[in-house]
């Protein structure tokens, strides 16, 4: 069946497709995108390296390195001695702990010769 | 019921003995320590008054001089008093009734009763010539009672040995009746061994008090006089470690086995 063929009657229609055709419908896209250039293009590398990091952690947490932990080493159980404590134990401390200096209480010092005769050093 | 209140007075009772003796004992202390620190805020009043009366004989600063050396009197005597006692709760806190040791706690008894005396006597002074008169017979009779203070002194560490001497002796009492009879021959030497050093203590310890009690102490400096006597006591007090080493050896491999 053949395609019937569509003409266009539309002025207005026929304007734009005549702007198409010779590029003069992009003119101001370029003038816009010449002055913004580096501004879109750091835009985009700067999403680009978000997008990246997004996806390197993706992938970093799906291929997680395996960790090697030691066996568990059993706790030293401490050797329980059986110690035997004497019931004179305490007088033994009682005699170290005796005091041998003297004199214990300090003898204190008195003047003996109290008078209004003698002159005080 | 009744078994219960038994079980609650026992121990009350108890408790109540162990801190009536520490109160006497604190309070013996205290007394003493408080009578001198007035001692001696008197004494300092007393030099100042003594000093200004010296400069200048007013009977107005005669008067002040006098009551001032009158209320010093007071107050080192009934310190030195208060000091006699304070030994005394020393020595009688051991409980020992160590029969040699009594004429050194006859002797502070007399000094406390003597200090006593005098500081009631000294407030019949009023002129510096009675002042002058009590201190010189003060200068001669106060010798032996401050000497008491020496001997004393070491009375007390002697009362604490001597209380060593017989819960030891006590403890070879109670460790005895433990051991297998019949005793092998190294346990019975062991035993004879304690029973010789025991002795040999007791023999130091009686020297040291007869020592202290007959010696003349004129011309012996109180610093060597104590240097001599510590030396003894460290002494004996070695030896009664080596005895107890060897009864608390004996205990645990002969009497716990």
């Amino acid at each position: 069946m053949p395609i019937p063929k569509i003409e266009i009657t539309n002025p207005e229609a026929i304007e734009l497709i005549r702007k198409i055709k010779s590029g003069e419908i992009f003119i101001p896209l370029k003038t816009w995108f010449n002055k913004y250039k580096w501004i879109i293009i750091s835009v985009a590398v700067v999403f680009i390296l978000m997008i990246a990091l997004v996806i390197g952690k993706k992938l970093s947490e799906n291929a997680r390195t395996p960790t090697f932990t030691p066996p568990e080493i059993e706790n030293p159980v401490p050797t329980t001695t059986n110690t035997i404590k004497s019931d004179f134990s305490s007088l033994k401390e009682e005699i170290q702990n005796l005091n041998t200096d003297l004199p214990d209480p300090f003898i204190p010092n008195f003047d003996n010769a109290i008078d209004l005769e003698n002159t005080i050093n | 019921m009744k078994l219960l209140s038994k079980l609650f007075i026992v121990p009350l009772f108890i408790i109540f003995l162990c801190v009536s003796t520490q109160l006497v004992f604190a309070d013996a202390r205290s007394d003493y320590e408080r009578q001198y620190s007035l001692y001696r805020q008197n004494y300092i009043e007393y030099s100042i008054l003594k000093k200004d009366y010296l400069a200048n004989p007013t009977l107005d600063n005669q008067q002040k001089a006098v009551l001032a050396a009158k209320q010093t009197l007071q107050t080192r005597d009934l310190a030195k008093a208060n000091y006699a006692a304070f030994l005394l709760s020393l020595c009688q806190v051991t409980n020992t009734n160590y029969a040699p040791i009594k004429p050194i706690l006859d002797s502070l008894f007399s000094a406390k009763a003597f200090f006593l005396s005098e500081a009631e006597k000294s407030q019949a002074i009023v002129t510096p010539v009675q002042l002058v008169a009590f201190t010189q017979s003060y200068l001669v009779d106060v010798v032996p009672h401050d000497r008491s203070f020496r001997t004393g002194n070491v009375a007390c560490k002697i009362s604490e040995i001597v209380r060593f001497q017989v819960e030891s002796k006590n403890a070879l009492d109670i460790i005895l009746p433990k051991l297998a009879t019949p005793f092998s021959t190294p346990l019975q030497t062991r035993i004879e061994d304690l029973q010789s050093q025991g002795n040999k203590i007791n023999d130091d310890i009686n020297t040291l008090t007869s020592d202290i009690i007959s010696e003349d102490v004129t011309n012996i400096d109180e610093d060597s006089y104590f240097n001599e006597k510590s030396v003894i006591i460290k002494k004996i007090q070695s030896l009664q470690l080596k005895w107890i080493d060897s009864l608390i050896d004996i205990d645990l491999n002969y009497a716990h086995s």
